[in-house]
């Protein structure tokens, strides 16, 4: 018995007219512009020979607008499964030299059928978001395509990593699938993103814009927010999407990929006491003293360049993975606004998700005060980061480095909010709030009565501040787990996180808990 | 808000028992045009008649600082509001992308402003001491 040689060239043609539509003079004009094709990024992702492809044959039904009898090679996206290591990963990467990537039904059914796939063999899911949109051709087809895979991502979300990059463009509903992931890279040249575009805008409101303006990977990194990180090309987008997995474990009943093997370095490390200015009110750089304190000086930063006043992003100590959240007094004296509350509770709730520590470093002066800031909600903004706190189970430890008053106090991971251990250096200044403030109250009828009311409140503030802003005063009532030398931090950090990985924290069950949003 | 006076009534010396016609008047308010007319009563107080009811309110002339300059390219804006307590560069002086140029002073805090671009500085628009508002300009560096 032997298979007729006919059958083997009829899907070896097959394959190859579905793999390799695209011409070499196409291919270097994309590799030209920082862009790989479809297949390229999917082989770049994983390890060589070990990607599975699900539906290379698939194709759509549509019939009207000339689209009947169309080859669209594996329509218009790439969907499998490969390694990276030892950890599966499914992948998605739409196609853009097949009809712009545009997305019909079979394309939103192979792409849900690959998320599927991923939560039930619990592995994470990259997508490679490079399309003009919905293809008009299938009309509601397309439309109810993105609801199915909009409903996918919502199903995913919390069980799964989702990673999306978008490294073409990404309009209209078609945006709101990276919106609704884990994390979401943009290519800095190649990409856009947006839910109406100039020319819509210019019709509805008359207003002249550019694609720049409302859509680019700068502007979704500092001020919209919907983008974590940026990446040059999508050489550089593969090699991230890897380096954020290498700090995730595979889905949510796993922890992260610890090595718990690594040493506790007790040396004291006394060059942090350099990175610490004398007078407290000069800004400390937190960049500086998170670099010191974590392996190898690495940080990978989330959301870098939006709402630069606090830092979030992963690192890890002695082998522990962690969250880092801090406070930057370098901008914005290190207040919370409402960006970087919205900042802070995403990022907690992603730790939170997939079990990874929260480091919370504290020097904070306070919420901003700010008619736009009250009105822009930061009662609502602020209440996401309480909850976000109160909800995570994860071990989380406090160092409360210097400024940490009132609101901003709680707000930062206190023990009320459920920090697992405080430590405090001696320059903390805990308070409910400032001095200054403080004495008007308090003294409010004895500098009414002084002489010289400046002096006499300048005074009274030196005294309050001795008495009550240092870390002694919160460490009496047990509100701190102790107060250490910034050159016992690293230690300190590791030894307490080694201890508290095997928290369990049982809570009533319910659907969700009700975030402000 | 600025209201165009028919000449006739700018000199006050018209006799003011004999004035009992109406005038009209077009006010200004906020860039809108309003007309009114001014009928003059005999205890010499003004009474304004609305003669065009206009859709939008006419809403108290504003007595907030006039907002910040507009940034244009160049400018070196406060991220947020304080006071300005050191200016690092002079005008004509050039400077590096990520130098300090102004400290402002906010939450008891010191809170430096840096250059977002490299060149020389054309206009130095505060002073030590000036209370500056988010997203106001500094300086400029062209």
């Amino acid at each position: 018995m032997t298979i007729k040689p006919e059958l083997i060239k009829t899907l070896r043609k097959k394959r190859e007219q579905i793999t390799q539509h695209i011409s070499p003079e196409k291919l270097e004009a994309l590799h030209a512009k920082g862009l790989l094709s479809a297949r390229e990024r999917i082989d770049e992702l994983f390890d060589e020979g070990t990607f599975q492809e699900l539906g290379m044959h698939a194709r759509h039904h549509a019939v009207y607008f000339g689209m009947e009898g169309r080859e669209l090679p594996a329509d218009g996206v790439i969907t499998g499964s490969g390694y990276l290591g030892s950890a599966q990963i499914a992948a998605y990467c739409q196609d853009f030299s097949v009809l712009a990537g545009t997305l019909g039904k079979m394309q939103a059914r192979k792409i849900t059928r690959i998320m599927r796939y991923a939560i039930k063999t619990g592995i994470p899911v990259v997508a490679f978001k490079d399309s003009g949109g919905a293809r008009i051709q299938e009309g509601v087809d397309a439309l109810s395509g993105y609801g199915d895979v909009f409903y996918a991502n919502v199903l995913l979300s919390g069980v799964v990593p989702q990673i999306a990059v978008v490294c073409g463009p990404c309009a209209g509903g078609a945006a709101y699938s990276p919106a609704l992931m884990d994390f979401v890279i943009m290519t800095r040249k190649n990409s856009h993103m947006f839910l109406t575009g100039p020319e819509v805008i210019k019709a509805v409101t008359g207003r002249t814009t550019t694609m720049a303006e409302i859509g680019s990977a700068e502007m979704h990194a500092s001020v919209s927010g919907n983008v974590h990180f940026i990446a040059e090309d999508d050489h550089s987008a593969i090699a991230l999407v890897k380096h954020i997995l290498s700090y995730l474990p595979s889905n949510n009943t796993e922890d992260p990929p610890h090595d718990l093997s690594a040493p506790i370095n007790e040396t004291p490390d006394r060059g942090m006491n350099e990175l610490i200015p004398e007078n407290p009110s000069d800004p400390l750089d937190m960049q500086a003293i998170i670099r010191r304190l974590v392996d190898n000086g690495e940080l990978l930063e989330v959301h870098a360049s939006f709402a630069r006043n606090v830092i979030v992003g992963f690192a890890r100590f002695s082998g522990i993975i962690v969250g880092i959240v801090a406070n930057q007094p370098m901008v914005m004296a290190g207040a919370l606004d409402l960006n970087a509350a919205d900042k802070v509770a995403r990022f907690v709730r992603t730790c939170n998700v997939f079990n990874v520590p929260l480091v919370t470093l504290v020097d904070v002066p306070g919420f901003l005060p700010g008619v736009e800031q009250e009105r822009g909600g930061i009662i609502r903004h602020g209440a996401k980061m309480l909850h976000a706190y109160a909800s995570c189970t994860t071990p989380k430890i406090t160092i409360i480095l210097r400024k940490s008053y009132g609101g901003s106090y709680l707000a930062m991971c206190s023990q009320e909010l459920g920090a697992d251990m405080v430590f405090a250096w001696p320059t903390a200044e805990i308070a409910v709030m400032g001095s200054e403030a403080a004495v008007k109250i308090l003294y409010r009828k004895e500098l009414e009565a002084a002489e010289d009311r400046t002096a006499r409140a300048a005074e009274l503030a030196q005294e309050y501040r001795d008495e009550f802003a240092s870390p002694y005063e919160a460490a009496s009532n047990f509100y701190i787990t102790d107060v250490i030398e910034p050159c016992e931090t690293r230690a300190t950090i590791s030894l307490a996180l080694r201890k508290t990985l095997g928290k369990r924290e049982l809570r009533p069950s319910k659907k969700h808990g009700n975030m402000p949003m | 808000m600025k209201v165009a006076l028919p000449s006739t009534l700018i000199s006050q010396d018209t006799n003011k028992g004999k004035l009992t016609m109406q005038r009209l008047f077009k006010i200004s308010v906020n860039g809108k045009d309003y007309d009114v007319a001014v009928q003059e009563l005999t205890d010499g107080a003004s009474q304004i008649m609305p003669r065009y009811t206009a859709s939008a309110p006419v809403s108290a002339v504003s007595t907030t600082a006039p907002a910040p300059a507009v940034a244009s390219t160049g400018d070196q804006c406060a991220q947020m509001g304080g006071v300005v307590v050191l200016i690092y560069v002079k005008e004509g002086q050039s400077v590096n992308e990520g130098d300090r140029i102004v400290e402002l002073e906010a939450m008891k805090m010191k809170v430096p402003v840096v250059a977002n671009r490299s060149g020389k500085v054309t206009r130095v628009l505060v002073a030590v001491g000036d209370g500056v508002e988010n997203g106001q300009a500094l300086l400029s560096i062209e």
